[in-house]
């Protein structure tokens, strides 16, 4: 390696980022050469004196109002998942509550469908139930969470 | 129990303590905080150089372990993943604040045991290197104290910053040549070489 070479990797080796061989040959060039070893000392004693900077700390009242500020995240994150979990829940419901109309609505209506065929088709006698039954069910479950959000901040 | 933490300093394995965290437990919370305080305060410090930053960015960063805890994979280094977590929210700062320099522009040594002059000469070393460490660009000044403060290696500074390993090389060589130009002549003029 050129001295410019080794110049160049003195920064590395004093922070103690070269491999063995790299190493070797800076310690072998500094040997003979005044000028990268007076680079290198200087370089040495940086390295050394950044290990041991005066240290800011956190103050108590900090970390007091980190821990606060983490454990109320928590909450609310928790809150967050289980309002998700109704809804989804309460999507499903709907859903089952639609699928189970078109059967009651077969068992219970079979005169008035009779009726009803020629104007609507029985498809969409159950399309427009349904749809009631989804439009009572959306708003019940947002009810339902606020409702519970409410309990919580009690 | 947030002093009581404090009191105790720790006594859980790191698994327990993740387990306890993804399940959002208050003490787990508290001593994970007391163990990270000091070197986590410290990393924000050197890099936004403003303690009122720092004590936002370090609560900052807390809230984003509690709403990522639940995606951090546990075969990564939680420091790494911190820290990471950290500079990210160091960088977003310093990126709005005017006037901060992102930019890459520009061993052995004696352990006897320290006597009183000793003491006295490093102790005005160190404040002369502090002074010039804090004028040093904000990346530089992320990965020398990442090195020498953090003691981490290449690889990990790398996950914390993005950077490839040849940029966190570089601007570790860089800083320490910056610095070196920096402190040289004030330390001779001091009489501290």
């Amino acid at each position: 390696m050129t001295h410019e070479e080794i110049r160049e990797q003195l920064a590395l080796s004093a922070a103690g980022l070269l491999p063995p061989k790299g190493e070797s040959n800076i310690r072998n060039h500094i040997a003979e050469c005044a000028s990268c070893a007076a680079q290198f000392e200087i370089l040495a004693a940086i390295s050394h004196e950044l290990t041991a900077l005066p240290a800011p700390s956190p103050s108590p009242d900090l970390l007091a109002r980190t821990h606060a500020l983490m454990v109320a995240e928590a909450a609310a994150l928790a809150d967050r998942r289980r309002m998700a979990m109704v809804a989804v829940a309460a999507g499903l419901f709907a859903w089952v509550i639609n699928l189970a109309t078109w059967a009651v609505y077969q068992l219970i209506t079979g005169g008035i469908d009779a009726v009803l065929r020629p104007a609507m088709s029985g498809l969409l006698a159950w399309l427009a139930l349904s749809t009631l039954t989804a439009m009572l069910a959306a708003p019940a479950s947002v009810a339902l969470a606020s409702r519970r959000r409410i309990e919580r901040s009690i | 129990m947030y002093q009581a933490a404090l009191a105790k300093d720790v006594g859980v394995t790191e698994f327990d303590e993740l387990a306890l965290l993804r399940r959002a437990d208050p003490a787990a919370m508290a001593a994970v905080v007391c163990r990270y305080r000091q070197r986590l305060y410290r990393y924000l410090v050197r890099l936004v150089r403003d303690p009122a930053a720092a004590d936002d960015l370090f609560q900052q960063t807390w809230l984003r372990v509690v709403r990522e805890i639940r995606h951090y994979d546990s075969r990564r280094s939680f420091d790494t993943w911190l820290f990471a977590i950290a500079h990210n929210a160091a960088m977003d700062l310093l990126r709005r604040k005017t006037g901060e320099s992102l930019d890459e522009r520009d061993a052995a040594v004696s352990d006897a045991a320290p006597d009183a002059l000793a003491l006295a000469i490093s102790a005005e070393r160190s404040a002369i290197l502090a002074a010039q460490m804090d004028a040093l660009p904000a990346l530089y000044r992320e990965a020398l104290t990442l090195r020498f403060e953090e003691g981490m290696k290449l690889e990990e500074i790398a996950e914390v910053t993005g950077a490839p390993l040849s940029t966190v090389k570089s601007r570790v060589q860089r800083g320490l040549e910056c610095l070196r130009e920096r402190v040289t002549a004030r330390w001779q003029k001091e009489d501290l070489l």
